[in-house]
């Protein structure tokens, strides 16, 4: 059920992401909401869960796209994976730090995507590549905070909850 | 007993590599060209386009509403028919020009042919690409309306793209100016071909032509046919920066679309 959940979410972000994504873009480039929504997944679940979604969201984008086929199934879930990865750890982290790691990891995601997109299809130009990247690297780590800040503040209540309620039990 | 404890153990890394192994499968060029979209495809193809024509309607119900009662009404639509007839005339000059240019060429015959009035059909952009690395829309017409791989969608102003992959009910557009359009060109007025190449950000880039060219500033580029896919004559847009390099063979040229694709609602799919 959660997971069937889950799929519809994804299915319907895809959706908004080429209806609507466009009248928010900034100089040409849009945020990617599947990417939040694959770095929620990571954050929430494990690298497993985010990577196995994180491909399947990105195969569906791509069927969608004219561009490479695979290219958002491998980058999505190397996203999930890293997100996965830093799972629990990026709660600990201050605040600035927190939109550095987003910051980074988008980079990191369109990075890869430019990679593949040069070793199976056609270069692309060094100044809208750079472009790209730093407009959706900036765009992704503002739009991502915006949305998944309640959900890291709810991680964290809970994660502090737990760790007093195990304080609690060893000292009885 | 031992493999699935194997799998378990591993389970990660089998994960990742039969990732990357689909991954690779699905990169393979014979993948990439598919003209239709496959049986595979379909379902989610189907709901998604089935999605998108929704809100598209919905988007352009509230706009129409918003624009229609908020605005001045009358002005809007007086607006609306005067640019309409300001861009018929401007294609109509535009077609004029290049039957005179093409009569002096002595091709005066070639060029009535070709020039006779295209069937289209009109298609509304129901989606647009979701990935900033390529510019392509979904159209919400499709094999049901006769669509086909490699027709080509048109707007009042000039060339928008070709049809890339079609399914029932909706059909996937390249544009102009996506990196892996190519469109045969010629310019109007000193009529040297080239090729005319997307660039991945709002313009497209003229390659082949000469250094002794005498291309300015505001030169006129439209399809040339030779490609075999975009009809000889339809207008690509103007020359907006030329550059002569020291030992260069060809120029710089960028050429900016005439046709506004950012706000495109519609297009023409020409069909014969």
């Amino acid at each position: 059920m959660k997971r069937a959940l889950l799929i519809a979410i994804g299915l319907l972000i895809i959706t908004f992401q080429s209806s609507l994504a466009d009248n928010i873009a900034l100089w040409g480039v849009k945020p990617d909401i599947i990417f939040i929504f694959v770095y929620a997944i990571g954050l929430i679940y494990n690298e497993e869960k985010a990577m196995l979604m994180g491909a399947g969201f990105g195969l569906a984008a791509d069927i969608f796209s004219g561009g490479l086929l695979g290219l958002n199934l491998l980058s999505k879930a190397a996203t999930g994976f890293a997100a996965g990865a830093l799972g629990k750890r990026i709660l600990n982290m201050r605040l600035r730090l927190q939109i550095l790691v987003i910051f980074f990891v988008t980079m990191l995601e369109v990075m890869l995507q430019i990679i593949l997109l040069s070793v199976f299809s056609k270069n692309i130009m060094f100044s809208v590549g750079i472009k790209i990247i730093f407009l959706q690297a900036l765009y992704n780590s503002l739009f991502t905070f915006l949305f998944l800040w309640p959900l890291i503040k709810r991680l964290k209540r809970e994660r502090e909850w737990l760790l007093s309620a195990k304080e609690s039990i060893l000292i009885r | 007993m031992n493999k699935p404890h194997f799998f378990y153990t591993h389970k990660k890394g089998i994960l990742l590599i039969v990732i990357l192994l689909i991954a690779v499968i699905l990169m393979s060029p014979n993948l990439q060209r598919r003209p239709r979209y496959y049986l595979i495809e379909r379902p989610i193809v189907f709901i998604i386009s089935s999605v998108q024509s929704g809100i598209a309607y919905t988007k352009e119900s509230i706009s129409r509403i918003w624009s229609g009662y908020i605005n001045l009404v009358r002005v809007q639509e007086e607006n609306a028919r005067l640019k309409k007839e300001l861009e018929t005339l401007k294609a109509e000059n535009s077609s004029y020009k290049e039957m005179v240019y093409s009569f002096e060429h002595m091709q005066a015959l070639l060029s009535f042919k070709e020039a006779a009035p295209h069937k289209t059909i009109s298609a509304r952009i129901i989606g647009k690409d979701t990935s900033n690395l390529f510019k392509t829309f979904t159209i919400d017409r499709g094999e049901k309306d006769g669509i086909k791989k490699d027709m080509v969608a048109i707007a009042p102003e000039g060339i928008v793209g070709r049809v890339i992959r079609t399914s029932g009910s909706s059909s996937l557009v390249l544009l102009s100016i996506d990196r892996n359009s190519e469109i045969a060109a010629i310019i109007q007025r000193t009529r040297d071909e080239g090729i005319i190449e997307g660039k991945g950000s709002g313009l497209a880039h003229l390659k082949y032509i000469p250094v002794l060219s005498d291309i300015k500033d505001g030169d006129i580029v439209i399809t040339s046919g030779l490609d075999g896919i975009y009809p000889k004559g339809l207008n690509i847009g103007k020359a907006i920066s030329v550059k002569r390099g020291d030992a260069a063979l060809f120029l710089e040229i960028d050429v900016m679309p005439d046709a506004d694709i950012a706000r495109l609602e519609d297009v023409l799919i020409i069909v014969n």
